[in-house]
């Protein structure tokens, strides 16, 4: 076993050094790494600390960018840097939350059916065509709606519309992995169901896995704007970027920079994820080109 | 064929049933009460009692379910409790202002991201090749309602061109007479003479259906590169390389033909979720169509409202599945066995 863990760490090694060579890769990595340092530990570096908690200074409210408030300030006086990075902590959570819960529930059930006998596997199939037929966006408004507006029912909202994504992937995996001739000798020597999963199944199918939940996360966080945007998101005085903009919509005309500066740090955040994963594909596929 | 296409609308019908039973009860879970929508507001208890009877809503939960699906086989959604109209003429009112609204988005997706994903794959790995990918990404990563907002700034604020929201300009009704009655307001103007609303319905337009392309425009960009990637190594391509054209001709003159089929299977694929991505693009925009009928459908607990939204758009994506799988069961008879 501990081999098996050492093994497994050189493998992720040399994957990742051969990912890194990617500059954007790179460049994207970075940028993750510094939004989540920076949002971590904003309340300790910026002067501004207690904007994040809704203080109102109503003496600077409305500023635009100069040099005491770089992104200017909101209506309710608070620093727009201060409050924008730190809603990069509640969306990276948005993100890790959601990729997270979707793996847990979908990747087993779709092992599951795919070592299942056929009708066990049609019977799942068709209960995740149904959460699949309903247009994206309105099972997680639905589901958020309600339990009640907050971020962690975000969460929940969109874990629940996008595990069957994951049946599908795992289910497939398990499908061309369980019809390799070393997994039916192993089945034909005795080897059960779990224990195929466990030691065939699983390890194969994390490369694919990896790159959907990648891809995921990016889209998760502009889901979860949008649902902030409407107003069933985040809750003021939490601060999150779907909930800044859509705060700003009375006087964003003349007030530019309450809208932009939040909207820029989505559309970095959910690019970086969206570059990551796909060179995790290319990466991934090189590896198999090679190999095969 | 008769067999797979039969078992093919057996599955849809199938679907269709489960997601109005899923939203059902999803819907009987929102917090707000219905009733009190429809009273209004300061109500009193008999008031809400004698609504509550009205509108069935005493009934036990499995008794209201048996009667809405028997409903739903006649086609009858309810009223909406919001709006007091019946919910099937409301979704058709609506469902014309979203479908004009997403086909001229889908236009200009195309019509900007076809050429340019051929000239990318054309000049494959410089930088107007790293350009054009950087686009794709972005459309991709955009938050489409901050992007409705930003150009609302552009255009509206600071240069001042074009409208702020809304479908039409109240007054550019005035005095006018469409002879044409399709619910597509430009086709309608057009056709009717109407110049000034249909230019008017025209500069209407023009943002919001910009805000969606984008995210379109990404998927139009990446598909139809890698596609015309893949044609330049066919044998044809190299026969004409071989000939002594160059590769600017023979894609204008032939090869873009070969991208078409993978590029319109994405548009078709875009289109279902374009119809049912319009929510946030029409809150922003003030656009009367489905997605803005959804939200506040949604955020006011307004059930007949929300499940008849629901099946409408489960029904559009539906039928454009069903109508992909049979355009390639009829291309590629391996499919159905």
């Amino acid at each position: 076993m501990h081999l098996l863990i050492l093994e497994f760490i050189n493998n992720m090694k040399i994957f990742l050094q051969k990912l890194f060579l990617k500059k954007s890769a790179l460049s994207g990595f970075v940028f993750l790494c510094g939004l989540l340092f920076l949002s971590v530990f904003i309340p300790f570096i910026s002067p501004y600390e207690q904007d994040i908690y809704g203080a109102v200074h109503f003496e600077t409210a409305g500023q635009p960018p100069s040099f005491s408030h770089w992104f200017g300030t909101d209506t309710a006086g608070r620093d727009v840097l201060t409050i924008t990075v730190r809603a990069g902590f509640y969306s990276l959570k948005v993100a890790f939350g959601v990729v997270f819960f979707s793996v847990l529930i979908g990747v087993p059930i779709g092992m599951f059916a795919g070592v299942s006998s056929k009708r066990i596997d049609e019977i799942i199939m068709r209960i995740t065509d149904g959460f699949l037929a309903f247009p994206p966006l309105i099972l997680p408004i639905a589901i958020t709606a309600a339990l009640g507006p907050s971020l962690n029912n975000v969460i929940i909202g969109i874990s629940i519309s996008w595990f069957p994504w994951y049946v599908r992937i795992a289910r497939s995996q398990a499908l061309i992995i369980s019809s390799l001739d070393y997994v039916s000798i192993s089945r034909s020597m005795g080897a059960g169901k779990l224990h195929v999963i466990k030691t065939h199944i699983l390890p194969n199918s994390v490369s694919p896995i990896l790159t959907q939940a990648t891809i995921d996360a990016g889209y998760a966080i502009l889901t979860a704007a949008g649902i902030s945007f409407i107003g069933l998101g985040a809750q003021h005085p939490d601060v999150e970027w779907g909930l800044l903009i859509t705060q700003s919509r009375a006087q964003f005309i003349n007030h530019w920079w309450e809208v932009f500066f939040p909207g820029i740090f989505i559309l970095l955040t959910a690019a970086s994820f969206n570059i990551i994963g796909d060179e995790l594909r290319n990466t991934t596929n090189e590896k198999m080109l090679n190999s095969g | 064929m008769f067999r797979y296409f039969i078992n093919r609308l057996v599955l849809m019908v199938l679907i269709m049933l489960i997601v109005s039973s899923v939203t059902f009860f999803i819907v009987r879970w929102l917090p707000g009460d219905p009733v009190s929508l429809w009273v209004g507001d300061h109500p009193t208890k008999d008031q809400l009692d004698v609504a509550r009877e009205n509108l069935g809503f005493n009934k036990p939960v499995y008794k209201q379910y048996l009667s809405f699906l028997k409903n739903i086989f006649t086609l009858d959604l309810g009223i909406s409790l919001r709006t007091r109209q019946p919910v099937m003429l409301e979704l058709s009112n609506r469902f014309s202002s979203t479908f004009e609204l997403v086909l001229f988005s889908m236009l200009i997706a195309f019509l900007i991201g076809f050429p340019m994903g051929l000239i990318s794959a054309l000049k494959i790995n410089t930088l107007y090749d790293y350009f054009i990918r950087g686009l794709g990404y972005i459309g991709l990563s955009l938050p489409v309602f901050w992007l409705g907002m930003i150009l609302q700034l552009i255009f509206f604020g600071v240069l001042h061109w074009l409208p702020l929201q809304g479908r039409y300009a109240g007054f550019s009704f005035l005095d006018t007479q469409l002879t044409f009655n399709s619910g597509f307001l430009l086709i309608d103007s057009f056709f009717s003479g109407e110049w000034s609303l249909f230019f008017d319905g025209l500069q209407h337009i023009i943002l919001p259906a910009l805000t969606m392309s984008l995210g379109v425009l990404g998927v139009v960009l990446r598909t139809t590169r890698s596609a015309m990637m893949d044609t330049m190594n066919e044998p044809f391509f190299k026969t004409y390389r071989s000939y002594g054209f160059k590769n600017g001709e023979i894609i204008r003159k032939s090869a873009y033909k070969n991208t078409l089929v993978p590029v319109s299977t994405v548009i078709g694929l875009s289109f279902g979720l374009m119809l049912g991505g319009t929510f946030l693009v029409e809150s922003i925009f003030d656009w009367p169509g489905l997605g803005q009928f959804s939200v506040l459908s949604i955020l006011t607990s307004d059930f007949p409202a929300i499940i008849g939204v629901t099946l409408l758009y489960t029904a559009t994506y539906v039928i454009i599945n069903f109508l992909i799988d049979i355009f390639y069961a009829l291309v590629d008879p391996r499919i159905h066995q």
